[in-house]
């Protein structure tokens, strides 16, 4: 692109200068330009996330703002969800392995359980 | 039973939150409101709540316990264990409209005599409060918020989603949409007497009858009846009296023989948890922990006729690091009073025989051998079927049982252990027990809130050993459990079965110096 297959054909200069490329007299004098097109389309790309950054903030708190939850609902939601916090903690009480034990045919069985004996 | 292990998902655990989100909730209200003069209590209150409410909370004269400096540590763990963004966003919201800061909001609208109740409504919970306000704050309510008027003279708050209705000196509010309990409460208001309200109820009457509390609470128990209970504040902290239904764990009391609170506070002395009861002669209740543990080893009705009145609990306060692992988990003993300690002892050595049987056919392991390792005394290491049976969790490290038959001045006892230090701190009070032969105290206990802080954050710190599913819940649970624990240096509590169905007590919380 930088480099015009045909130099000699003004029509063709003219328009890519038009169209704001600029040419290389040199390989060194492309490299450059190469190097400076790199850096402005990272600039670029980093104005955009930024931009979508703010865009994305902005609808967030607004929304927050325009849609705020009523005191009263505020207020019983708060103390559920407190309740739930204290509820966790016995999520941490042993359970039974989900995995079932393997059957020990002739091993310990719990028949003798099921059937109590007495003294 | 096997199915019913198998099975397990905690039932006892629904009512356990219950209480919790009860009581969470009555402190809520109490850290919401702020200063406020002392309220009269003969008009609203329960009066104006109809009998039909799940869960009613009044706190009257909050500035009180805003002000008492001793409930500090408390009232901080509360509020971080409460405090929402959304929350404080709405309040600060409502403040910024009304021209004050949320402090003051508080004072003016919670801070005389509140009362919070709920019912469960056709969809979802219906909630109403009725506070009582000044004049010119609901005059600056109507000014600043400017609410449509609706049918019945009602304020609709369309913005705040509320709807209002003007009881002076009360203001009584509920949820647009959900206004059924607000209704009734307003009926409440307007009619005489208190004929269909929560006042009318006996168990209520009581609460009425005695001295006003800074809190009062009314709960509807799983078991169809109701709970009352009232919190004061004393020399050391909180005084909570409780009145209901005691017939379902853990609340369940039995009242065959008054039991000693010095015992009890013997047994107490550096332990994490002690408590002091009579034997549970109703029918077995798997959801509780203790009776499932016994009937996984069976007891039948041979050995419930050897028993005797009374049981004991202890937990250590120094837990056991299991090796290599780390976490501490806790070490507990039980002692059982039995008649005869000869039978006794064939009774609960067999027990633990068939309670291995019973764990390691779950495991699929062979069943470890009962050692008779003195007389009268065997022990059994579950260790390895407990780690299989539930899953590698840390308190599978609690599977170095002791089954031991003391006998002294003290009686005839069964002892079952998961540690030597519970073990031996047991065996060394029973003799004390010799004393339990007057009052009327059916049940006793005492726990240390330090060290089972300590517990819960060392928990907290390894969550995805106990909570492999959802670690980040279980640590932020467990540290917030630590905080409140944190916070009381010391609770004691004591029971009494008063008639078939009711059981009443105390419990007094003594809050750690700020």
């Amino acid at each position: 692109m930088s480099e015009p297959s045909r130099p000699g054909i003004d029509v063709t200069d003219s328009v890519m200068k038009r169209l704001g490329y600029e040419r290389a007299p040199d390989p060194a004098a492309a490299r450059r330009l190469r190097m400076r097109r790199m850096a402005v389309r990272g600039m670029q790309a980093t104005a955009a996330t930024l931009a979508v950054a703010a865009v994305a903030l902005w609808w967030w708190r607004g929304d927050g703002a325009t849609s705020h939850a009523p005191v009263g609902d505020a207020f019983r939601g708060s103390v559920v969800q407190g309740a739930g916090r204290l509820d966790a903690v016995l999520l941490g009480l042993p359970k039974p392995s989900r995995r079932p034990a393997t059957d020990t045919a002739g091993g310990p069985a719990s028949a003798d359980v099921s059937q109590p004996r007495t003294y | 039973m096997r199915r019913e292990w198998d099975t397990w998902r905690m039932p006892w655990a629904a009512g356990a939150r219950r209480a919790l989100t009860n009581l969470t909730i009555a402190a809520s209200v109490a850290a919401s409101a702020r200063a406020a003069p002392p309220a009269d209590g003969a008009f609203g209150g329960f009066a104006s709540v109809p009998a039909d409410a799940r869960l009613a909370v009044r706190v009257r004269d909050a500035r009180a316990l805003r002000a008492d400096a001793r409930l500090v540590p408390l009232r901080d763990a509360l509020q971080s264990l409460l405090s929402s963004r959304t929350l404080s966003e709405s309040w600060e919201r409502l403040a910024g409209q009304l021209g004050m800061d949320a402090a003051s909001l508080g004072d003016q609208l919670l801070g005389l005599d509140v009362v919070y109740a709920e019912r469960p409504g056709p969809e979802s919970t219906e909630w109403a409060i009725a506070t009582r306000v000044d004049p010119r704050v609901h005059a600056l309510l109507v000014e600043r918020l400017q609410p449509a008027a609706g049918s019945g003279g009602r304020a609709a708050f369309a913005e705040h989603r509320a709807v209002a209705a003007w009881r002076p000196p009360y203001l009584v509010v509920g949820p647009v949409g959900r206004t059924g309990l607000l209704d009734d409460m307003v009926r409440a208001f307007d009619a005489e007497g208190d004929s269909g309200t929560l006042a009318s109820l006996p168990s209520v009457a009581l609460l009425r009858a005695g001295a006003g509390a800074p809190i009062e609470l009314v709960w509807r128990q799983d078991g169809g009846g109701v709970g009352s209970m009232q919190a004061r504040t004393g020399d050391r902290g909180v005084e909570l009296q409780f009145r209901g239904s005691g017939d379902a764990w853990p609340l369940r009391l039995s009242a065959g023989w008054p039991v000693d609170p010095a015992w009890c506070a013997d047994l107490a002395r550096g332990s994490a948890l002690a408590m002091v009861g009579n034997a549970w002669t109703g029918p077995a209740e798997l959801a509780g922990p203790v009776d499932r543990l016994l009937a996984a080893g069976v007891v039948d009705d041979a050995m419930r006729a050897n028993l005797g009145a009374r049981t004991a609990l202890v937990v250590g306060a120094a837990p056991r690091v299991a090796a290599g692992g780390g976490v501490p988990i806790p070490e507990a003993a039980v002692a059982i009073e039995v008649r005869d300690a000869r039978l006794a002892w064939s009774q609960w050595r067999a027990w633990a025989g068939r309670l291995c049987t019973d764990l390691a056919g779950r495991a699929g392991l062979a069943a470890p051998p009962v050692r008779t390792v003195a007389p009268a005394r065997a022990a059994v290491d579950l260790r390895e079927v407990l780690a299989k049976v539930f899953d590698g969790h840390p308190f599978a490290g609690c599977g170095a049982l002791e089954v031991e038959v003391v006998s002294g001045p003290g009686g005839n006892w069964v002892l079952l252990s998961t540690g030597a230090d519970a073990h031996v701190r047991m065996r060394r009070s029973l003799p004390s027990a010799t004393a339990a032969r007057a009052g009327s105290v059916h049940e006793c206990g005492e726990a240390a809130g330090p060290p089972i802080a300590r517990m819960l954050e060392a928990w907290a710190g390894d969550a995805a050993r106990f909570a492999r599913e959802s670690p980040a819940e279980f640590a932020d649970g467990a540290s917030m459990a630590a905080r409140l624990a944190g916070a009381i240096e010391r609770a004691r509590w004591r029971m009494r079965r008063v008639d078939e169905g009711m059981v009443e007590g105390t419990c007094v919380l003594e809050v750690v110096r700020p």
